[in-house]
């Protein structure tokens, strides 16, 4: 079968099927009758359904549609990581940056007071054009990289993750896409997992991550409204962001300076530009960032490149996951207050899944109590192992939706992630509450 | 290589996993019903599976228990009622063990359960149902019924019928009552048909002031608030909307048309606390909405079985008790099972004698009566003899000391009997109804009646028209019966004494012989043809085919000659070919009595007026005068007589097939169908006899002929019909009757006598 016809068919089978979901939720009469769950269920399979139909029919690469704006000159791109103790990987990191296709770069490395040698694999690279800021004093992700923007020179920076590689194309292919729109504000990449093949988790962690970009970021590409741009590869235009650096470095929460959630608090910050972009410049009036460059507040569009590709380094014990998983449930939290505040004001299909996805975020642990415990106990068995092959369903059609975009067999892997993300991810967004003040910034 | 075929094998199994994930979610959406009622009915599949493959083999090895044997129709239908089958001692309900024992010991005795359609059929007398053929029914709508009866009656190939609470059985979960499921899988199995039981009425209400509380359908309710009972009207609007929503609930809810309803705790009304009338509009009431009413009846104050009569609505069922044996059961059953005559009771076991108030019991040979505290005598009936009609009771007492003791006829409840009171120095005829007790006749004080105190021989016969009283074999006093006196009903006895003295009774033996049956054909008057016999306006005479019995000048006989064109007997036999064109009714005519015999001798005498030589191909050479006996039915039955090729015969009809029995020539002449077509005498004066017994299980049949109408009875020929010939004998009384063929007949002088 040739390829494109064995991708139409594997999405006509996840649409036709998820569908035929649908359909039977709406006709379903349970015995006992209860509106909010009714609605509820419609919802999540309604949602899954258009994701799907967005993503597979009217998501396009904004790389690859070629621009429609010629330049004469490459735009400069500053490429910044900061880096803290990885001493194993960051020369691997900044290998790939050092193999970029794309000529007009410099590239800038925070050392955030790394104790371990990463300082001296940084030094091995000076030479090659490297610029190596070494900070004293640990000062955190966003304030090491708030240091390196300050002397950036680039018009497009674009941010990767000390843990991550990337593709030789991949500053290439975020250029084309910001070359698109002079309206882009930000470009996401594709990421997958560096070290899928280590174990079980890593392979379930990396069939998950590629419906989270090609499935949830094309989706939200297609209205430009991307709510993540992801550390591994983030593109920003410097006009977007640049005014609102100190806002973002010095990011608080109930009193706290709040350390985490750097990709998606800087991409809350491109999409809430005109709602609150005036009130933080006169905020930070005497901020470098400020005094320096005024940038105009537009409408940015934030879109994500399918083609753009990294990879990082995602945990291998399941300890870590966790830790990862809480500290992203801490960011969600607290973009939820966020981005929340303004991205109603996007287009109606994302900005209700947005919220939607909160419900969720909140209800999901409730629903699952009820029909994996609570039912059961009452004597319903029947009601667990229903509950799970609605899970396994969702799962297996992303799982689909994986085969769809690679060869290899790491789609089975994908409705593994959802039991896991049911029997165990959802319950942590209450620990992430409990504990959201507890918050320095720590990695792998 | 092994690797990436391990990975293909491992994506197929997953695609598998994926297809039976969504087949789960197809299932749940577009199944729903039958998927949340999967796991349930899967392990009561497999349970209900389990216990057949038991009770199969149970029932291999389970004995045949003696018992009686079936003989012909059933006149009466038994009813068992069951509620739930316990599986432990701890409950009240029969055993489900004790309730596999009655149904094979039924299966084993021969007994076969009926429809509710074919029960009601058997009450409009639509249809005939053999002998040993009873209605299962279970109360109530319990689990354990389904579950534990249900393999049985596989095993058995029976039917049961289901009364329901309504307001249970509509509901989706339940730990005691069936569910709506289960109901519905119950009605698929074709085994169980479902009737109405209540809908509330199995709740209790509070019936006084005072807290207490009552059955639903017969107290009036309290209104605590109002303080005060509901009144008649409201009664009567309760327990109607109860009736309505019961039949209507179960009919919508299960696709039925109910027309049956059992009574909670059998109680329509005779368990009241607070309303004496409750009964009557009970009754009332329920008849409005169900065609027939159950309620239990054991112990009862008349039959335990259900007699066919169309419009009858009270319907009686035996409840079965924990610690009933099926012998027991089986001996219960045979006890209520019809009696035929005559019928000699020798007392060595109880063979059906019903206590109604007092004592009586069968010990020692010898039946018992005597009254026990506080009641002033006793009543006993004996259960299986609502059909008899004429007949003479003899008992032989072995000692009275009760102030009287009356044997009682035409007994069909304690409020409706004929009875002989024997005192000391009178007899009394008496009639006792539902108002009253009206004495009919008394011996004057100046005819001196001695009743011996002990082994004396008492009798009451009844006939027709009279009742008389006998003290050792000598009438001594005789009335005639009342008009409103029931045409059939059983014997029994009665002792009435002072309370405290409980004076009583002791029979030795009971025999009752058939009364004889003597038809002169003297009331002018028509008996006209019916379709089945209880449908006959005569009380004697059942004219099953030729039209009707005319009687008149002394003599009964055939329509005569052509009937006139238009006339009713022409218009209804327009379209029979044996009539041409319905102007010859009579050329098939069968006059059958309505009574029944085992061992008679029935005589007849006769006169040929005319002969017709008919088209119709069933004019032949068997054509004749005879006379039936053991007459079953239509296609059971014997026959003996002349024929118009001038032969006797004594034939059996077997299923509807001929069989002859005994064949000789008696009329001279050359039999010829066009030229010849009748050597039988026309216009002469003849008589004919049979006598039909039962001997070493062969039945026998004589035929005499009195030529010459002058006393002097010929032997001509005997027929025996042996076992393992021409299907089964007909061993049990059955009619007897006139048959004649394509002729103009006079009858005179009919009769049969318990031989």
């Amino acid at each position: 079968m040739h390829r494109s016809e064995r991708f139409k068919l594997a999405v006509y089978i996840i649409l036709l099927a998820t569908l035929t979901v649908l359909v039977g939720k709406i006709i379903y009469r349970p015995s006992v009758p209860n509106a909010f769950l009714f609605a509820y269920g419609i919802a999540v399979t309604s949602i899954i359904l258009l994701l799907f139909y967005y993503a597979f029919h009217r998501y396009k690469d904004p790389a690859l549609i070629g621009s429609f704006l010629p330049r004469k000159k490459k735009p400069l791109v500053s490429c910044m990581v900061a880096v803290r103790n990885e001493e194993h990987i960051i020369a691997d990191c900044i290998k790939s940056i050092l193999a970029q296709t794309y000529g007009r770069m410099e590239i800038i490395i925070v050392n955030d007071a790394s104790t371990d040698s990463t300082k001296d694999v940084l030094r091995q690279f000076t030479k090659q054009g490297v610029k190596v800021i070494n900070l004293k004093q640990n000062f955190g992700k966003k304030k090491a990289l708030a240091q390196a923007m300050l002397g950036a020179k680039g018009e497009i920076f674009v941010f990767t993750d000390s843990d991550s590689v990337l593709a030789p194309d991949a500053v290439e292919k975020v250029v084309d896409a910001f070359n698109l729109d002079p309206l882009i504000g930000a470009v996401a990449g594709h990421c997958r997992a560096l070290n899928a093949q280590t174990n079980l988790l890593t392979r379930i962690q990396d069939s998950w991550h590629e419906g989270q970009f090609s499935i949830r970021k094309a989706f939200e590409s297609v209205f430009g409204a991307v709510t993540c741009v992801s550390g591994p590869l983030a593109g920003f235009r410097r006009e977007a962001i640049f005014n609102f650096i100190p806002a973002w470095e010095n990011d608080s929460f109930l009193g706290k300076e709040f350390r985490f959630a750097t990709d998606r608090t800087l991409t809350g910050f491109v999409l809430g530009a005109r709602s609150m972009g005036a009130h933080l410049k006169r905020k930070y009036a005497n901020s470098p960032f400020v005094t320096r460059e005024n940038h105009p507040l537009r409408d940015w569009r934030v879109v994500y490149a399918k083609s753009a590709r990294a990879w990082t380094k995602v945990p291998e014990t399941f300890g870590a996951f966790l830790r990862q998983q809480v500290r992203w449930k801490k960011s969600f939290l607290r973009n939820m207050f966020f981005t929340g505040k303004f991205y109603w004001r996007r287009p109606f299909l994302p900005a209700l899944f947005y919220y939607l996805h909160i419900l969720f975020v909140f209800s999901g642990p409730i629903i699952a109590f009820r029909y994996l415990v609570y039912l059961p106990y009452k004597g319903n068995l029947l009601s667990a192992l229903l509950y799970v092959a609605g899970i396994l369903f969702v799962g297996f059609m992303f799982g689909l939706a994986y085969k769809v975009e690679s060869r290899d067999h790491k789609w089975v892997y994908r409705p593994l992630m959802s039991l896991t993300s049911t029997l165990v991810l959802v319950w942590l967004i209450f620990y992430a509450m409990f504990t959201i003040r507890r918050s320095t910034w720590r990695r792998g | 290589m092994a690797p990436r075929i391990i990975t293909a094998l491992f994506e197929i199994f997953i695609v598998v996993v994926l297809l039976g994930v969504f087949s789960i979610l197809i299932g749940k959406y577009f199944f729903t019903e039958e998927l949340r009622a999967a796991p349930e009915q899967a392990r009561s599949a497999i349970t209900m599976e389990l216990a057949y493959r038991q009770a199969k083999s149970d029932y291999e090895y389970f004995p045949t228990p003696k018992t009686f044997k079936a003989e012909g129709n059933a006149n009466s239908i038994p009813i068992l009622v069951y509620h739930g089958l316990a599986e432990t001692e701890y409950k009240s309900d029969v055993l489900a063990e004790e309730f596999k024992e009655h149904m094979f010991a039924l299966k084993k005795a021969g007994y076969e359960t009926i429809t509710m359609d074919e029960f009601e059929q058997f009450m409009r007398g639509e249809e005939q149902l053999p002998a040993k053929s009873f209605l299962l029914t279970f109360d109530d709508g319990i689990k354990t019924s389904y579950y534990h009866a249900d393999p049985v009656l596989r095993v058995t190939n029976y039917t049961a019928v289901m009364f329901t609470i309504s307001q249970q059985a509509l509901k989706d979960k339940s730990r005691y009552y069936l569910t709506r499921d289960e109901v519905k899988e119950m009605q698929a199995s074709g085994r169980w048909e479902i009737e109405a039981h209540a809908k509330d009425a199995h709740n209790l209400i509070q019936i006084g002031p005072d807290g207490e509380m009552g059955h639903f359908l017969s107290n009036r309710k309290w209104f605590p608030a109002e303080e005060r009972y509901e009144t008649v009207g409201e009664f009567r609007e309760r327990i109607s909307t109860e009736f309505r929503d019961a039949k209507t609930e179960l009919d919508e809810g299960f696709g039925v048309n109910t027309e049956n309803f059992a009574f909670p705790f059998g109680d329509y009304g005779q368990n009241t606390h607070n309303f004496a009338n409750a009964q009557h509009v009970v009754w009332e009431e329920v008849h409005k909405v169900f065609p027939r009413a159950y309620y239990q009846s054991w112990p009862s104050r008349g039959f335990t079985f259900n007699y066919a009569a169309p419009t009858e609505y009270k319907i009686k069922r035996i409840t079965v008790y924990r610690e009933t044996s099926g012998t027991k059961l089986l001996n219960a059953l045979a006890r209520g099972t019809d009696k035929s005559l005559p019928h000699h009771d020798n007392l060595t076991h109880n063979r059906g004698w019903v206590p109604v108030w007092g004592t009586s019991r069968i010990h020692d040979e010898k039946l018992e009566l005597r009254p026990d505290g506080g009641v002033s005598g006793a009543l006993a009936f004996l259960d299986g003899t609502a059909l008899w009609r004429e007949y003479d009771f003899q008992a032989h007492v072995k000692s009275f000391d009760s102030q009287s003791l009356s044997l009682l006829g035409m007994f069909n409840d304690n409020e409706n009997y004929l009875s002989c009171d024997f005192y000391d120095c009178s007899v009394s005829v008496r009639q006792v109804t539902h108002n009253d007790t009206i004495t009919l006749a008394t011996t004057p004080a100046s005819q001196s009646v001695t009743v011996p105190r002990g082994d004396a021989v008492l009798g009451i016969r009844i006939s027709e028209n009279k009742i008389a009283c006998s003290v050792g074999g000598e009438t001594v006093i005789t009335a005639e019966q009342p008009e409103n006196s029931r045409k059939t009903g059983g014997i029994g006895f009665k002792v009435t004494d002072p309370a405290g003295r409980y004076g009583g009774a002791t029979i030795h033996s009971v025999t009752v012989d058939s009364a004889s049956f003597v038809e002169g054909f003297d009331e002018p008057r028509v008996v006209e043809g019916t379709g089945n016999p209880g449908l006959s306006t005569d009380f004697d005479w059942w004219v099953n085919s030729g039209g009707a019995m005319i009687q008149q000048n002394g003599v009964g006989s055939t329509l005569r000659g052509p009937a006139n064109q238009d006339t009713e007997w022409q218009l209804a036999y327009a379209d029979h070919e044996d009539t041409e064109s319905g102007a010859y009714p009579q050329n098939i005519f069968r006059l059958i009595t309505r009574s029944t015999w085992k061992d008679a001798t029935q005589q007849v005498r006769f006169r040929i007026l005319d002969y017709r030589a008919s088209d119709s191909p069933h004019r032949n050479e068997s054509n004749g005068v005879l006379l039936f006996s053991r007459y079953a039915d239509g296609d059971n039955l014997y026959y003996a007589g002349v024929r118009v090729d001038g032969a006797a015969v004594i034939k059996k009809k077997s299923y509807g097939e001929y069989h002859e029995l005994a064949y000789k020539q008696v009329f001279p002449g050359a039999y010829d169908l066009a030229q010849n077509p009748n050597l039988l005498p026309l216009n002469t004066w003849m008589g004919l006899k049979t006598e039909t017994f039962n001997k070493d299980g062969s039945v026998h049949i004589r035929l005499y002929l009195d030529r010459h109408d002058n006393g002097n009875w010929e032997l001509i020929t005997e027929g025996v019909d042996s076992p393992d010939q021409h299907g089964p004998e007909i061993l049990h009384a059955a009619h007897a009757g006139i048959r004649t063929d394509f002729m103009d007949v006079e009858f005179d002088d009919y009769r049969v006598n318990t031989s």
